[in-house]
Formats: structure tokens, C-alpha cells, sequence
């Protein structure tokens, strides 16, 4: 077969295999849609008259008799003046056993008590997207490390570190609702470090999110939890009354019988109460946003940045997450289970949704993104925050503090920027759907035993006891920062850790983002491993009005060869001496081949002239057509002319 | 009638082959990640992509420029058609050949669809069209680019029977 012959066979079997391919794109892909809407069950069954929806929209007036835990009437001239229980002040007339399994309160809910058979059943909540843990940190043992009762990927139930559910309410339950994990479980077996006979349940606090007067202060819920008055806490709160007396000074064996000037005592305030016994209680169902940011909101340090655009806009935070009487508050990620998806998302709100039988974006008067001039792909990519979430990324990630992670709010707490936990923002890594959105990380770093590549912490009070006087005293810190913690304290320890207990594993240290261990011959390795990963959260807020969203200056944004958004440098934050300063890129964190993104953002130096181009070009060829359109069109006149000429 | 590509000048075959070149280029990473891979054109290929697109726009507005008056419809295509049809076959002048005619309409396809090719593309550089703008440009794009290879397909493969008659 000589080689033309070829050549035209070839050319036969591109023509055919490009028709065949033709077809198949032709064809196109399928895309699942994205927009159907799961129904939340909107119709439970209500027992309780305060569950009822009259319709009425003006709200009610709570003027009501307050009731201790042993459902007595509480009031001024009452003798003994007991604080109220809202789990049977507010049960009276709401369903508080359902309230009791709703967002705020079901993260340690795990078995529920079968009446017939007396037996726990166990429940399993959906932990949902993963969020801000709560962070145990501690100078002394270079430890902060995110513990979590849901079971969120790279946290650590607080058990592990030798944190029960008492101390956790201790150390954690400035910024808990209470109920769930802080209501004593009867069933359980009692640790006698545990002080739920004087300190009582911290049950559910209706007054942290549904009050709204002026007066109910919960930095003094939080005093009263530091003084382990758990059961006075939303009374001393509420401004009805004044709580003095604390559970912490009662010695460790005190019994109620054994009286002591340090009992928490309760007196109620004469002028705030009415006739009957009963007293005034200012309850909203629409929770002000003041009372949400008590707990969720956050310092971005250096970083100026005004409040989310939607409350700006006057919206307030239950208008996008919302919860019927379960309680079960609508985070608002794509993708949340049980969550009616029309409403839930910021797509919910901005975007017409495809499969809904009513128009319903426009909701609450959200805009309708035009997105002009950026390419679609960015949609399948980026999350929404992506662009328009958290504070505007820089050379590099600044510092935050939030209200859970640095008891912000707080009485006595420490305000300056550099305490623990260090928390790095604005970070982009893809979340739980692969797309990039801005994160919020911290960079575990705790004492631990190895077992095979399982990593299980080791409490803090156990390090102390073991290093002795490796690690420095409480005394010798500065402040509530990393200690400068040598190669030589860290071999030191895992030394001690190692001769004491080697049944446990092989005791390493994770900070950094690595993890260190001894070798054989007693020297310390650092080693790659997950659990040395930084954890990482989702920001969602503050949203940036659309004129500083990411882009709007242009592609450069986030493609220049220097943009933040691929190359900003995020800090390895480490106590150890001889890491610190350590800085990696940002695409290591979003997944992507860094030569090539730098290549990629190499290319847009070039994209004015592309444009310029392809443009030029296209008129050239617009040109060249129209010219010879224009010349067949004189070549039909001519045809016509020439037959007019016959016919004459 | 059509000139043979072997008789153009220098110039004119460096344009050919560089069109030829961008396009078995461009086809392989335009089709390639979704009929290989079935995933949209990303990363290394879309890079490819892009590199080799403004080198046949320039291709293409030369070829245009080069080639448009050797692609012109006359008389002996007129004279074709109407022997195809029967409307005439006194000898009116010279009678073209099917496979020029077809050269000559992909040719003009080509040049026609060029330019929604190139322009779905370079406008949605420009912040003028929101998502469904974008949408649209971007299935413009798509779908005149398969008509448009479809055209090249078949006008480089009547140019490759015509040099093989030409040898034989």
C-alpha cells in the first residue's frame, strides 16, 4: 500500500471515528440536579399548648410564675428563694424533652431511655458539616487540640483527654446553651472528680438565645459556670436575680447538711416582679442577632472588617437559620440533610430554583447574582464563601479569635491577640463537597501514644506529672502563648513518657503539622501523619457586600502570579523553637499541582493579548466574508440585470 | 479553479501545516478529556488548550486572507450544480468536479464558523454576559466547534484525495 493510500484510509478512519465521536458529545452529559428540594416534616406533633402557631404574628407576652427544679413557685418573698429551672419553668407549656434533642444541645446525645424496656437505646445524630470544636488548650504542655462530642474528622472526644462531661461544662459551658452533656446522666457511673450532687444539671438556658431584655447578661452566666454554680446560672443571668455563694469554694466532701457561707444563695428582685407571683419575662421567638454573636462571633485581628452584609441589610441570623419547634437549626451548607433546599443555602436564597413549582429565590429580597464575565467552571470549583466570605486573603493568613475558642465576652479573659489557641483565617481547601471554600484552621499540637497509626492523646495532666520539671511552670510563662519549647524538652519527654508506660504505644508529640517520635537510638524524627494535619472549619461569615467579592477587580484576583488566593503563604504555627516561622502556600492546602497553578497564573500575563487576538482575528475573517458576501451579491444583481436585458 | 496546496508558496504551506498542526492539537484537548476521561477540559490540557487557540486564530484570519479568492464560487460550480439538477446541460463553460465544489463550502463553512468559534470565547473574557450568557457562549462554543471540525475533517481530507488523484 503506497503511502497516499494510506494517508486517505487514515483520513476515512479520523472522519468516521470523529463522527462517532460527534454523536457522544452530541449526546452531552448527564447532570443530577442539584436543586430538588427535600421537605422538612413541617408538621409535628405538637403537646404542648406553647408549640401551637395561632397565626397571630405580634408575638407573646410572657407574664409567668417561675418554677424551681422541684416545681415549686420561686418569688421574692419565698422561703427558701431556690433558682428557677427553665427546663420546668418553660415546660409548662413547651415540648422541652424535643427542644432537648435540637442543634445546640444533641452533641454528646447518644441512647435514649426506652420506657417499656428500661433500656438505652442508642440514637445516632447526623454530625452534619464539620465546624469549630472546641479547643482545649494548655501553656504548660504545649497542647491545644479540637475535641468534639460529634464525631467530626480530626477531632477528639474529650474523654480522651481525660476531660469529663462535668469539666467540660466547667471549662466549655460559658459559651453552652446547657442540657445535653451538661445535665448529669443518671444511668452513668458517677467519677468522684465530678461535682454534679452540688453543682447541679446546667439545664437547657431558654434565656441565652429567646431572651430579649436588655438585662439578661451572659457574661454572668458564664462567672456563675466558673464558679460551678451550674444550676444558678441562668437565674443570676436572667437580671431577675442576684446569685452570690459559689460551689467552687465548698470544700470536695461537702454535703448540703454541713451549711457554709460559700452555699450559692438566690435573691430574687422585689421590683421586677407583679402581683400572683408572677414576673415579666421578656421572651422572643425571633432571636436577636446579639444573642447568636455572644457565642458565634469572631476577632479577625488586624483585619478590618464590617459586619456581614445581610444583617447590614437588616436581616437578622434566624431569618437563614431557621428551626421549627426540634430545634434542628438550619446551618445553611449545600447539601444539609433534613433541610428544605430551596431555603437553606445562599443558592436557596439568590438563585431560582430549576425543579420548584413556585418561583422562590428572591427570598427576603436577596439579589440574583449576575456574574458577568466569569466562567462557570468557578461555580463547580468554588463555594459561594469563596468569594464573598470572610475576611479579603493576604500575603498571608491572619490570626482570629472566636467566641468559643477564646471566651470572648467573658469576664477576666485574656484579650491579648497572641493567646491560645492560635487559629489561622482565611485558608482555602476544598470542603466536604471537593469544592474550595475559605476555612479557619488550627494546628493540633498535644502529647499522644502511638498505636500502630492510630494517634490517642494523652491528657494534659498526665504530661505535667511525667515531664516534672522539663516543661516550664505555670509561673515561668509570660502569657497564654506557646512556651518556647526546645528539641532537647520535646526528647526529654517523650523519653519520661516512653520508660513509664509502654504498653500504651509509642509516645509521640504532634505540632506543626508533623509528628515526633524517638528513634531507636533516642533521637528525635519528625514524621509525616494525618492526625498532624491542621483542622480545618468552614467560614461562612461575615459575608462581603458583591463590590468586595473576590474577582471584582478582575481575573488578576485570585490568577495573578501572586495572588493570595493560590500562593498567599498560611503559617505552620508550632511551639517548638526550631520550627517556627514555617509558612506553606496555599495551593498545598487546596489540592493542586503548585507548578502548575503557578503556570496557570503565568498564562493571564498573556490573556490581554489573547483577547486582543482571537478579537482581531475574528474580524478579519468577519471581514474576508463580508467581502465576498458583498461580491456574490453584486454577482447576483449582475445575473438579474443580465436576465432583465434578455426579457427586454 | 482550486489551486493545488503544493503550488503555494512557502508562506501559504507553513500556514497550512501550522492550521493543520493547532487543530489535531486543539481537537485532541478540546475532545479529549471528555471522551477519554469523561471530565471537562481542566488543568495541563485546558493550558494546551489555550496555548495553541490564538496560533489558529492567526491561522485562520491568514488563511482566510490567503485562500478566500481561490475559494470563490464561479461559473464551472454553477454549471455543476445545474447538470446535478437537471436544469441545464447545454455547454455552457466549464463544468467544476463534486469534490471541489464541497472543498469550496467547507471552506466557507470553516470561515463562517470561525468566528462564533473564536468570538463565544474570547467574549466571555469580558465581564459583558452573567451566567446564562456565559452558558450559552460556552455551548456555543461547544457545538461550533464540532460543526467547525466536521467541516475541517472533510476539507482536508478532499484536499488529501485530490493530491492522491493528482500522483496517480
Amino acid at each position: 500500500m503506497d503511502f497516499h493510500k494510506l494517508t486517505l484510509h487514515l483520513f476515512k478512519l479520523a472522519f468516521l471515528g470523529f463522527f462517532a465521536a460527534t454523536l457522544m458529545c452530541l449526546s452531552g452529559p448527564c447532570y443530577a440536579n442539584d436543586n430538588d428540594v427535600q421537605n422538612a416534616d413541617e408538621s409535628p406533633e405538637f403537646t404542648r399548648i406553647g408549640d401551637i402557631k395561632s397565626g397571630n404574628m405580634g408575638g407573646e407576652v410572657h407574664i409567668i410564675n417561675l418554677y424551681d427544679h422541684q416545681d415549686f413557685i420561686t418569688w421574692p418573698g419565698g422561703e427558701p428563694q431556690n433558682p428557677f429551672s427553665l427546663r420546668i419553668t418553660c415546660g409548662k407549656c413547651h415540648d422541652y424533652e424535643t427542644i432537648s434533642r435540637g442543634w445546640h444541645f444533641n452533641a454528646g446525645f447518644e441512647s435514649v431511655l426506652d420506657p417499656e424496656s428500661g433500656q438505652k437505646v442508642p440514637v445516632k445524630i447526623d454530625p452534619g458539616r464539620v465546624s469549630e470544636p472546641w479547643i482545649y488548650w494548655d501553656c504548660q504542655t504545649a497542647t491545644q487540640i479540637p475535641l468534639s462530642y460529634r464525631p467530626w474528622p480530626g477531632t477528639y472526644r474529650p474523654e480522651q483527654l481525660g476531660v469529663s462531661k462535668w469539666w467540660f461544662t466547667r471549662i466549655f459551658g460559658r459559651h453552652l446553651p446547657g442540657g445535653g452533656v451538661s445535665v448529669r446522666d443518671e444511668t452513668a457511673d458517677l467519677d468522684p472528680k465530678d461535682r454534679w450532687a452540688v453543682s447541679g444539671d446546667l439545664e437547657i438556658n431558654c434565656l441565652t438565645c429567646h431572651s430579649a431584655s436588655p438585662s439578661y447578661n451572659q457574661s454572668e452566666f458564664a462567672n456563675q459556670i466558673a464558679k460551678q454554680n451550674f444550676r444558678w446560672a441562668a437565674t443570676a443571668a436572667s437580671g431577675l436575680a442576684t446569685v452570690t455563694g459559689s460551689v467552687k469554694a465548698l470544700p470536695g466532701l461537702w454535703l448540703p447538711t454541713d451549711g457554709s457561707k460559700d452555699v450559692p444563695n438566690v435573691v430574687y428582685h422585689k421590683s421586677r416582679f407583679l402581683p400572683e407571683q408572677k414576673t415579666f419575662i421578656d421572651i422572643q421567638k425571633k432571636i436577636s442577632n446579639k444573642r447568636c454573636l455572644y457565642c458565634h462571633s469572631t476577632k479577625n485581628i488586624g483585619a478590618h472588617t464590617d459586619e456581614d452584609v445581610h444583617l447590614s441589610a437588616g436581616l437578622s441570623c434566624v431569618d437563614c437559620h431557621r428551626n421549627g419547634l426540634d430545634h434542628v437549626i438550619t446551618r445553611g451548607y449545600e447539601g444539609e440533610p433534613n433541610q428544605p433546599g430551596h431555603v437553606a443555602s445562599c443558592k436557596g436564597c439568590h438563585l431560582p430554583a430549576e425543579s420548584s413549582p413556585v418561583p422562590v429565590s428572591g427570598r427576603l429580597g436577596a439579589p440574583e447574582p449576575a456574574h458577568p464575565g466569569i466562567p462557570t467552571v468557578h461555580f463547580d470549583k468554588l463555594t459561594c464563601t469563596a468569594c464573598h466570605s470572610g475576611p479579603w486573603p493576604g500575603k498571608t493568613t491572619i490570626r482570629a479569635k472566636t467566641s468559643r475558642a477564646h471566651a470572648l465576652g467573658t469576664q477576666n479573659v485574656n484579650i491579648s491577640d497572641e493567646t491560645l489557641p492560635h487559629i489561622f483565617s482565611p485558608v482555602f481547601i476544598p470542603d466536604q463537597t471537593g469544592k474550595i471554600g475559605p476555612h479557619k484552621i488550627i494546628w493540633p499540637s498535644f502529647w499522644a501514644h502511638l498505636k500502630g497509626r492510630q494517634v490517642v492523646p494523652i491528657a494534659p495532666q498526665i504530661v505535667k506529672e511525667a515531664a516534672g520539671n522539663i516543661l516550664y511552670h505555670k509561673l515561668e510563662l509570660e502569657s497564654a502563648t506557646w512556651p518556647k519549647l526546645t528539641d532537647q524538652m520535646v526528647t526529654q519527654v517523650l523519653g519520661i513518657l516512653a520508660s513509664e508506660n509502654s504498653r500504651q504505644g509509642r509516645p509521640v508529640y504532634i505540632c506543626g503539622g508533623k509528628l515526633y517520635c524517638l528513634d531507636d537510638s533516642g533521637k528525635l524524627t519528625e514524621q509525616e501523619h494525618p492526625a498532624a494535619g491542621p483542622y480545618a472549619w468552614p467560614i461562612a461569615h461575615d459575608v462581603r457586600p458583591a463590590a468586595q467579592s473576590l474577582g471584582v477587580r478582575g481575573c488578576a484576583d485570585c490568577h495573578a502570579t501572586d495572588a493570595p488566593f493560590f500562593f498567599g503563604a498560611v503559617e505552620v504555627d508550632s511551639p517548638l523553637a526550631s520550627q517556627q516561622g514555617r509558612v506553606k502556600i496555599m495551593a498545598d492546602f487546596e489540592g493542586i499541582d503548585a507548578v502548575y497553578t503557578k503556570a496557570f497564573a503565568f498564562a493571564f500575563v498573556f490573556r490581554p493579548w489573547l483577547k486582543l487576538i482571537t478579537i482581531a482575528c475574528s474580524a478579519v475573517v468577519a471581514a474576508v466574508l463580508l467581502l465576498y458576501a458583498l461580491k456574490a451579491l453584486a454577482c447576483l444583481t449582475k445575473v438579474f440585470a443580465r436576465q432583465d436585458n434578455k426579457f427586454d | 479553479m482550486l489551486r493545488s496546496i503544493w503550488t503555494l508558496g512557502f508562506l501559504k504551506k507553513l500556514v497550512y501545516l501550522l492550521a493543520v498542526l493547532c487543530f489535531v492539537v486543539l481537537s485532541i484537548t478540546g475532545f479529549g478529556p471528555w471522551l477519554v476521561f469523561q471530565k471537562r477540559l481542566a488543568g495541563y490540557w485546558a493550558m494546551a488548550h489555550v496555548t495553541f487557540a490564538p496560533v489558529f486564530a492567526l491561522c485562520m484570519a491568514a488563511l482566510a486572507v490567503m485562500c478566500a479568492d481561490n475559494h470563490r464560487f464561479d461559473k464551472s460550480d454553477w454549471n455543476f450544480l445545474s447538470r446535478i439538477f437537471r436544469r441545464s446541460t447545454l455547454d455552457e463553460g466549464p463544468v467544476s468536479n463534486g469534490s471541489v465544489l464541497v472543498m469550496k463550502v467547507c471552506f466557507w463553512l470553516i470561515c463562517g464558523l470561525a468566528i462564533p468559534l473564536i468570538l463565544s470565547i474570547a467574549l466571555s473574557m469580558f465581564p459583558l454576559f452573567g451566567t446564562a450568557g456565559q452558558k450559552f457562549l460556552f455551548q456555543l462554543h461547544r457545538y461550533s466547534t464540532l460543526l467547525f471540525a466536521l467541516a475541517a475533517i472533510v476539507y482536508v481530507y478532499l484536499v488529501a484525495i485530490t493530491q492522491v488523484k493528482k500522483h496517480n
